[in-house]
């Protein structure tokens, strides 16, 4: 990921935007945010059966 | 989770520069992933604030509106969603949000006016929820979650699932005919010549 940075703050979880001065949003940003977000469910979500399907729909 | 952005800019928004030059199939590929970016950031079964140093600009104020809580800066940074101004609707999801974090009459001032607010009138209203120099800023956003990130998560995720499912439900019927026209908006020829306008100022 390019656009957005994780950082691990133990039990909490920092997604940083990292394009730039204005973090315009464009399609790479976008690519980062759905890697981010995946990486941070499997990272911190010890819990999901909610939100799974719906997830793993998408 | 914490979403941070810049001190100058938590996030400009869309970058029309690139979009522009998009034709109709990958700036509809593009809009479908932002939007699928937005309800997967929305729908985290994780407690999330956005603690906002920067301006928050349309698409900002958009992704800020997927956390559960808004910190902002105590300096003199502009949030809001100026869409209308640019001749396309605000995204389906950001809108059901909204007139949720903010109630109805605040939402649509925002939207029909399309007019940015500083962090002080977006406290007023509830579009942020504290206000912090920002030297402490993401400090207090980390202990406002690490906090809640202590109960157990099952009860946690529950309630929340309860918090989004009117608007999950709203969004899942909607989305695709909304997505559409937003992009009949974004192509038609008038909102093409305002958007390259605004281009100009990145």
């Amino acid at each position: 990921m390019q656009k957005i940075s994780i950082e691990d703050k133990g039990a909490v979880a920092i997604l940083r935007l990292t394009n730039g001065v204005t973090n315009a949003i464009g399609p790479e940003l976008v690519k980062d945010l759905s890697i981010a977000s995946t990486q941070i469910r499997h990272d911190f979500c010890r819990w999901d059966p909610i939100f799974q399907y719906r997830f793993e729909s998408s | 989770m914490i979403f941070a952005g810049g001190t100058r800019f938590f996030s400009i928004g869309l970058s029309l520069p690139e979009l522009l030059q998009l034709d109709r199939e990958s700036m509809t590929e593009f809009w479908y992933d932002f939007d699928q970016a937005l309800f997967n950031l929305f729908t985290l079964p994780l407690p999330s604030a956005c603690a906002i140093a920067g301006h928050a600009i349309a698409g900002g104020t958009i992704l800020a509106l997927t956390c559960d809580y808004r910190l902002a800066t105590a300096e003199k940074k502009l949030l809001g969603l100026n869409e209308v101004k640019l001749g396309v609707p605000v995204p389906y999801l950001a809108d059901l949000i909204l007139r949720q974090t903010v109630g109805d009459r605040s939402a649509t001032e925002l939207l029909y006016r399309g007019d940015f607010i500083d962090t002080e009138k977006a406290l007023e209203i509830g579009l942020v929820d504290e206000v912090y120099q920002n030297e402490h800023l993401e400090e207090r956003a980390v202990e406002r979650i690490a906090k809640i990130a202590t109960h157990p998560q099952h009860a946690f995720t529950t309630i929340k699932s309860n918090r989004l499912e009117a608007i999950r439900l709203r969004y899942e019927a909607n989305n695709r005919s909304k997505n559409e026209e937003f992009l009949n908006c974004w192509f038609s020829l008038p909102v093409q010549k305002l958007l390259a306008i605004a281009a100009k100022k990145f």
